[in-house]
């Protein structure tokens, strides 16, 4: 379970998360939108312990991210939107080294199944400078997946995915779900959100503006209203 | 299209400036400025006089002036070797001309022809040996304005011309242009032969030389004279010019440099540039093109088995070490020959002295010497830790783990890998003592006891430069991040954070010393002789306990670092 407590985020002067709140439970999938600058990656880095929040509490099953940080993240995967691979590390490597950090004995077994199942077979020896932006997101992707975390934080992950790659992606996070993992998605495909996602948080300037169910959201605004019609109004965009 | 291109280059140029300047009002720039216009005055302009009575650099411009024909066969030689060597060393895996994303994304698809292309680059490529002319001109302390003129017009031809040739070889070498290389392959093998046969044959005469000026004169006449003369003897026309004494002898010299120079330009110019050569110095780009530059490390073996359990330092380890194995490529070594060469011909003249057997004593000096390296300069070099990992910093604190266990994690590799190379060359240098002389007789017990007190040393000393490196880059990301940065600013950081280390190196091995003292003093005291292993060992303790408490300090800092730090 995801807990975000008045969580706030300042660089400097600037507020980039002010005061936001939400639980995401076990078998949740929260779509955290908004339009640019809102503050979305900046409520993630502080989730997935990378920012300290600069005021609030966020706490993953129980273990706070500011005190126990350690044992939070060992719950945690965190797909940032830029895939960050080593170098000189081939994507078996990549795969041996996050098994290892996180601790997973069976890493042959592990790495075999997300090889298959985010099609990497025949890359397993490739380095990175010879694998497409959509190849370095899955190998990102299932790094993060090795260790079976019950706490997942996709931000933006079907960018640079091919149609059948995205489709694999929708499936990856539903089946995640249904597993009873707490999963946040972020990105700017609505129509991903409106499809995968159990629940939505909508932020602008930092703030949290909805939070509901896409049905208690049209509820909120207008039945009829699409998602894409209802984030426009509730950050007055149009 | 060629006021676009020039407005692209003006406007941007005009931009870098304005930033550069608007930077300045960051504290951590304005100190780097500070301190690089202090050095470059310090160093380059201050003419007066330093504790010789003689400005700065003065040394070269008297032996220039008294071996100027010397001067111009040792610069002929050395122009002739880099051209000659750009034809048959390993291709360099970078794009030929270094196109920026923007560049590719705006100009290979703008209706502009593919010669103008080229012409573009070229022409911009000739910028930077210009700054660099400058600089060497400023080096040389010219004595008047007009000396400063010329021998900035001299330097800067010949290292326009040297330019324009390189990027004329590296357009022609591009793969997939369908050029022949065999015949200026050949040609440029047969003139590096002619020369270094040409020495190699009256070695004996140039080393019997009784005076300095006896081996300038043999040297001169062997690059004036014979088949080496007429190899050099473009490359002497070209190096003769920054040495015109007068403006007349310049202007009389100037033709056919400058004739030269412009066949170099048409050269280059007439080249072709694969587009997908330069595209895939884009990340973007580099998958599309597939198997034609795809690295599969199949055939690597990592340098150690990586145990499913155990402590998290050992994961580090393992990657750091793949990495730094990956990157000594065979073709990175086959570039690394002719220094090495180099290296050992010096060697080899300075074992003349020590009276030894002369080519296992030259070995057994150039293992002294790399162990030296690997020790003073090795942990400058290895950067694969923390500074190479900053760009994963989002990743690195995303793991459960400690920041001090990452810190630790993170030295390990280039302390492990640089100890080893230390104690490689360590154990040559031992094995081949007997070829070297010494000032006092060294018994063998004693010279393995000193070989054995070094190999305790280097360690700890690579490790706690290493821990420094870390502890700056941590402090300083920003200025670790930017290793292709340059100017005055940048250059003064570096100066900032060497003084840093020095002071770092110094504060650290203070403790170390005083306790090996102690104990030294103690056991001469007990047993009233001093085996240099102990107190060598006590440095090493203590200076690992220090790089402990460092890592765990350094830890702390990590956990705090923000990845916003990393902006330049």
């Amino acid at each position: 379970m995801i807990l975000v407590d008045r969580l706030s985020k300042r660089y400097g002067s600037f507020q980039a998360v002010h005061a936001l709140s939400f639980i995401v439970e076990p078998g949740e999938i929260v779509g955290l939108i908004g339009p640019n600058g809102a503050g979305k990656t900046s409520t993630l880095r502080c989730l997935a312990g990378i920012h300290a929040p600069s005021d609030g509490r966020v706490s993953i099953h129980g273990y706070d991210i500011g005190t126990d940080p350690v044992e939070a993240k060992r719950h945690i995967a965190f797909m940032a939107d830029e895939p960050q691979l080593f170098e000189y590390l081939t994507v078996m490597e990549h795969l041996q080294l996050t098994a290892r950090i996180y601790g997973v004995t069976d890493f042959a077994s592990r790495a075999k199944a997300l090889v298959d199942e985010f099609e990497l077979e025949g890359k397993e020896h490739s380095l990175p400078n010879a694998l497409s932006r959509g190849m370095k997101q899955k190998v990102a992707i299932a790094c993060g997946l090795i260790h079976s975390p019950t706490v997942l934080i996709f931000d933006e992950p079907l960018t640079g995915l091919d149609p059948l790659g995205i489709r694999h992606m929708k499936e990856t996070i539903v089946e995640r779900g249904r597993a009873g993992a707490a999963i946040i998605v972020s990105s700017h495909l609505l129509h991903l959100v409106e499809e995968i996602c159990t629940r939505i948080v909508i932020i602008d300037h930092g703030v949290k503006v909805a939070d509901g169910t896409l049905a208690e959201l049209q509820e909120k605004a207008a039945s009829g209203l699409n998602l894409e019609q209802i984030f426009l109004a509730v950050t007055a965009q149009e | 299209m060629a006021g676009a291109l020039l407005f692209l280059t003006l406007r941007s140029a005009r931009n870098a400036l304005a930033s550069r300047i608007k930077r300045l009002r960051q504290p951590r720039y304005a100190v780097g400025f500070s301190a690089g216009l202090l050095y470059v005055y310090a160093f380059f302009i201050r003419r007066g006089p330093n504790r010789t009575g003689r400005p700065a650099f003065s040394g070269f411009a008297a032996f220039a002036g008294e071996y100027p024909d010397l001067v111009v066969v040792i610069v002929a030689t050395l122009l002739m070797a880099i051209a000659a060597l750009a034809w048959l060393l390993p291709r360099s895996s970078r794009a030929t001309l270094k196109f920026l994303p923007a560049e590719v994304q705006f100009l290979f698809t703008a209706p502009i022809a593919r010669r103008r292309l080229v012409r573009y680059k070229v022409l911009r490529s000739c910028v930077r040996p210009l700054l660099s002319a400058a600089f060497l001109t400023v080096v040389f302390h010219p004595v008047t304005l007009m000396t400063a003129i010329l021998g900035f017009t001299g330097i800067a031809l010949i290292v326009e011309t040297l330019s324009l040739y390189l990027v004329g070889v590296a357009l022609r070498r591009q793969p997939g242009m369908g050029a022949t290389l065999w015949l200026p392959r050949v040609v440029a093998a047969c003139a590096f032969a002619a020369v270094a046969m040409t020495v190699g044959l009256n070695w004996t005469s140039l080393a019997s030389a009784r005076s300095e000026g006896g081996f300038a004169t043999e040297l001169v006449r062997l690059g004036t004279t014979g088949i080496a003369g007429a190899v050099l003897s473009p490359f002497r026309a070209l190096a003769r010019l920054p040495l015109a004494a007068t403006p007349m002898e310049s202007l009389a010299l100037a033709p056919v440099t400058l004739l030269i120079c412009a066949l170099a330009y048409r050269w280059a110019v007439s080249g072709d540039i694969s587009t997908e050569d330069a595209a895939i110095s884009q990340p973007a780009e580099r998958a599309t093109v597939g198997p034609a530059v795809a690295t599969d490390a199949k055939r690597k073996k990592t340098p150690f088995e990586l145990a499913a359990e155990g402590r998290p330092e050992a994961a580090f380890l393992w990657k750091n070490s793949i990495a730094a194995s990956r990157v000594f490529s065979a073709k990175i070594l086959l570039r690394a020959v002719p220094m090495v060469l180099a290296l050992l011909v010096v060697v080899s003249v300075a074992a003349r002295n020590t009276g030894g057997t002369r080519a296992l004593g030259a070995v057994a000096m150039f293992c002294v010497m790399a162990a030296g390296y690997a020790v003073a300069f090795g942990p400058q070099l290895a950067q694969h830790d923390l500074r190479g990992d900053l760009r994963h910093l989002q990743t690195l604190k995303a793991w459960p783990l400690r920041g001090a266990v990452i810190v630790r994690g993170e030295v390990l590799a280039p302390a492990v890998l640089l100890s080893c190379f230390a104690w490689m060359f360590i154990a040559g240098a031992l094995a081949l003592s007997s070829n070297l002389q010494f000032a006092i007789t060294v018994s063998w017990p004693d010279r393995v006891s000193l070989a054995l007190a070094v190999a305790l040393l280097a360690p700890g000393l690579i490790l706690v430069q290493v821990v420094l490196h870390n502890a700056i880059a941590l402090l300083f990301p920003a200025w670790v991040q930017a290793p292709n940065a340059r100017g005055v600013d940048v250059a003064g950081q570096r100066l900032v954070t060497m003084a840093a280390l020095l002071l770092g190196i110094a504060v650290a091995c203070v403790p170390a010393a005083l306790a090996a003292g102690l104990v030294g003093f103690a056991i001469r005291q007990a047993l009233g002789v001093l085996p240099v292993v102990v107190p060598a060992a006590v440095v090493l303790v203590v200076l690992f306990i220090e790089c402990a408490v460092a890592t765990e300090a350094l830890g702390g800092l990590f956990e705090r670092t923000d990845i916003g730090a990393l902006q330049p």
